[in-house]
């Protein structure tokens, strides 16, 4: 192994989500670990795998992580991709729409379904704005007031926390 | 559905003040939301039941097939004056009540595939879904809606389900009218949803030994268009499915195990029944 090798296990590291590498060949032994190692999340993560394809080894899946837990530090990739990397200047009037369990979040009524809601839609109490599915358990969630829906941090989807916040609404919008 | 025999079976308690009987409705579900959008708290306890649904669902608007004579959808409003998570184990109690209910009207011992299809002989007879509208903390009304397959002869499934489902003639059950079901239904599915709203996991509890999936069983779990593959672990005190994935054992809260290999030779040839059923 020479250091072109080293080089190009570096940069595989770098381009994979490992967080460390150990390889021996020919009575050599080299290890890479990314420093400082990542912090660990409060929950393992999930490994997803497409649908339908072949079972790839997990660690070979990185693109396919699904973003942690919002208590956890999202990993750069994600953040950008989502709608809670937006750090908008929220109005003191603006409320919370929360998660009131672990669940999954869902914009629409079914798959390819348009959405409850869309940012800019102007809103009555009472009406359907997601829902948070926990095991056959199918919470419609309804707003608290009228208003306009200013900000969705959340993907269609994707896992929320208890108490995680949802959506904001301007009940002055 | 004839309400007189049905009565002459079920005594009416908490569950059951207000009963209603349809030969034919579009889902039972909704009736059940229209009687606590009527009646609020007095709604509780509710149940509405049909031969026939016309537009039947399941998870994600997903149809429920229900043609008449062969089967009953009953849903029962109910009214949860907690939080709103403590309702997370009540499809748990109607999948257990459906379990209970199997053996005392028909004779059949099911099983129960996560998060709680009904399976008889590695088949789906029953699906349960709950569903609940919340509005921040407030009291809010919630459906438990159960379907299950009673008469249903092979050729009465669409082509595409025949293999993935059965009734409870096919599995070779008692026959059973859907009046003796509903009310066998009702008795056991009474101290089931009291149990599930106070102390969801005594139902967990409860229901270990029925789940289909044996320790180290492989499992596929379908959510959206993604699938997470993992070693079954067990089911955790709030019911959900507890996964070895990549070394790390993780909770799985919502999804359909659409996969099932066996983990062991033990669990071989109910994996195979499994494949073949989900």
């Amino acid at each position: 192994m020479n250091l072109q090798d080293i080089q190009k296990l570096i940069a595989m590291l770098e381009k994979s989500n490992l967080s460390e590498l150990e390889l021996e060949t020919g009575g050599t032994k080299i290890r890479l670990s990314r420093c400082p190692a990542p912090a660990p999340a409060p929950s393992p993560q999930f490994v997803m795998i497409p649908s339908g394809g072949q079972a790839p080894a997990p660690q070979s899946a990185p693109q396919g992580l699904a973003p942690p837990p919002s208590s956890a530090a999202p990993a750069p990739a994600a953040a950008d991709a989502s709608p809670a990397a937006s750090h908008r200047a929220r109005a003191a009037s603006e409320e919370e729409v929360k998660s009131p369990m672990v669940g999954t979040f869902y914009r629409s009524p079914a798959p390819g379904a348009e959405p409850f809601v869309k940012v800019g839609d102007r809103v009555r109490k009472g009406q359907t704005l997601c829902i948070i599915e926990a095991m056959k358990l199918m919470n419609e969630i309804e707003c608290e007031s009228d208003g306009v829906i200013v900000e969705i941090l959340t993907e269609n989807a994707q896992p929320v926390e208890y108490g995680e916040v949802l959506m904001h609404i301007d009940p002055a919008g | 559905m004839n309400r007189a025999l049905f009565l002459k079976q079920y005594s009416p308690t908490w569950l059951g003040q207000i009963i209603e009987c349809h030969q034919s409705l579009p889902s039972t579900n909704n009736q059940a939301r229209d009687l606590l959008d009527q009646l609020g708290s007095a709604a509780h306890g509710a149940v509405v039941m049909a031969e026939e649904q016309t537009g039947g669902r399941g998870r994600h608007g997903r149809p429920w097939h229900s043609p008449r004579g062969l089967g009953l959808a009953l849903s029962v409003a109910l009214w949860n004056d907690g939080p709103a998570d403590r309702a997370v184990c009540l499809p748990l109690a109607g999948s257990l009540a459906v379990l209970r209910a199997l053996h005392h009207s028909a004779g059949l011992r099911g099983r129960l595939k996560w998060p709680n299809d009904v399976l008889v002989g590695g088949k789906k007879v029953s699906g349960v879904l709950v569903e609940s509208r919340v509005q921040g903390g407030r009291p809010s009304g919630l459906v438990l809606g159960i379907g299950v397959n009673l008469l249903h002869r092979e050729e009465d499934f669409p082509e595409d389900l025949r293999s993935f489902a059965t009734s409870v003639r096919l599995a070779g059950g008692r026959p059973v009218t859907e009046e003796a079901f509903a009310a066998s239904l009702l008795v056991a599915l009474s101290p089931l949803i009291e149990e599930g709203l106070m102390n969801p996991a005594a139902l967990v509890e409860m229901a270990s030994g029925t789940w289909a999936h044996e320790p180290g069983d492989l499992l596929d779990v379908s959510s959206g268009e993604e699938i997470l593959r993992g070693a079954f672990a067990g089911i955790a005190p709030d019911g959900s499915l507890l996964l070895k994935v990549d070394g790390h054992v993780q909770a799985v809260h919502h999804g359909d195990v659409t996969r099932v290999r066996p983990g062991s030779p033990r669990a071989g040839m109910l994996a195979k029944e499994e494949k073949r059923g989900s």
